[in-house]
């Protein structure tokens, strides 16, 4: 008799902790599947974090290309045309010539 | 050929005490099956006590697995989140470089023809030079020269 309460009490330890080991089980699997699933995310997150990177790169490289535009522009319109034009203007005061080529690019 | 019986159960005996022989072969027989109960009870807990304590160790091995899942997942999303932050950050830096892009466009529009303005009045200046010593006289002074016949005029100023 005594065998036998020990057998069914040891049967049911048992069946419980094979529900519970399979409940474990499961959680893992559904953490595995998780876990997969992040790494997919994470891999679709790094290749759009390249593409901006390669964005922001040709951004960055037109700038530059549009700040030398600039400066070009900056020395031209501080330096040297003030200055030309100066100087061909005190030129086109006694020469005709000049002032014809003066007058022909608009200026009176 | 030996034909005596090997059971313990000693030959019935004659007369009356039938019944105590009887009785003695039912109390050996019940002796029997009880060892053979217990025998196949013990046999059911050993395998029962073996699956128990491979059940704990797989579960604790199991446990052990789930603490790595469970950090592996906290990590995962640590780096999904910085992941998320840095893509934000980016995206908002191209925004801004893509404003300032367009901004700078109309300065880039004025400097270009400013260009192309310089380039037309020094053409016809080296033009006039050929025959007028007052725009050769600009043209020495601002090193004003026309490397090949299709590029543009080169200006350099010689005194400011």
């Amino acid at each position: 008799m005594l065998i036998g309460f020990s057998i069914h009490d040891l049967q049911s330890d048992v069946q419980k902790r094979e529900a519970e080991l399979q409940t474990l089980d499961e959680k893992i699997e559904g953490q595995k599947q998780a876990l997969q699933a992040d790494e997919e995310k994470k891999m679709k997150q790094e290749k759009a974090i390249d593409a901006l990177r390669k964005d922001l790169q040709n951004q960055q490289q037109a700038l530059q290309v549009q700040q030398a535009q600039i400066d070009k522009g900056n020395a031209l319109s501080q330096q040297l045309w003030p200055s030309l034009i100066r100087d061909m203007a005190a030129s086109a005061l006694t020469n005709e010539r000049m002032r014809g080529l003066l007058t022909d690019h608009g200026f009176k | 050929m030996n034909t005596a019986p090997s059971h313990p159960v000693p030959p019935p005996p004659r007369g009356s005490s039938a019944l105590a022989w009887l009785l003695t072969v039912i109390a050996l027989g019940l002796a029997l099956l009880s060892t053979t109960v217990v025998f196949a009870l013990d046999v059911q807990r050993s395998a029962l006590q073996a699956r128990q304590t491979q059940i704990i160790r797989t579960y604790s091995l199991r446990e052990l697995e789930n603490k790595r899942l469970t950090a592996g997942a906290a990590t995962a999303e640590a780096q999904l989140e910085r992941l998320a932050e840095t893509y934000a950050d980016g995206k908002s830096d191209l925004a801004r470089l893509t404003e300032v892009r367009a901004k700078r466009e109309p300065l880039v529009d004025q400097s270009t023809d400013l260009q192309v303005k310089v380039e037309s009045l020094v053409v016809d200046l080296l033009i006039l030079a050929k025959s007028d010593h007052d725009a050769q006289a600009i043209v020495t002074k601002y090193h004003i020269h026309q490397e090949t016949p299709t590029s543009a005029p080169t200006v350099t100023p010689a005194n400011k």
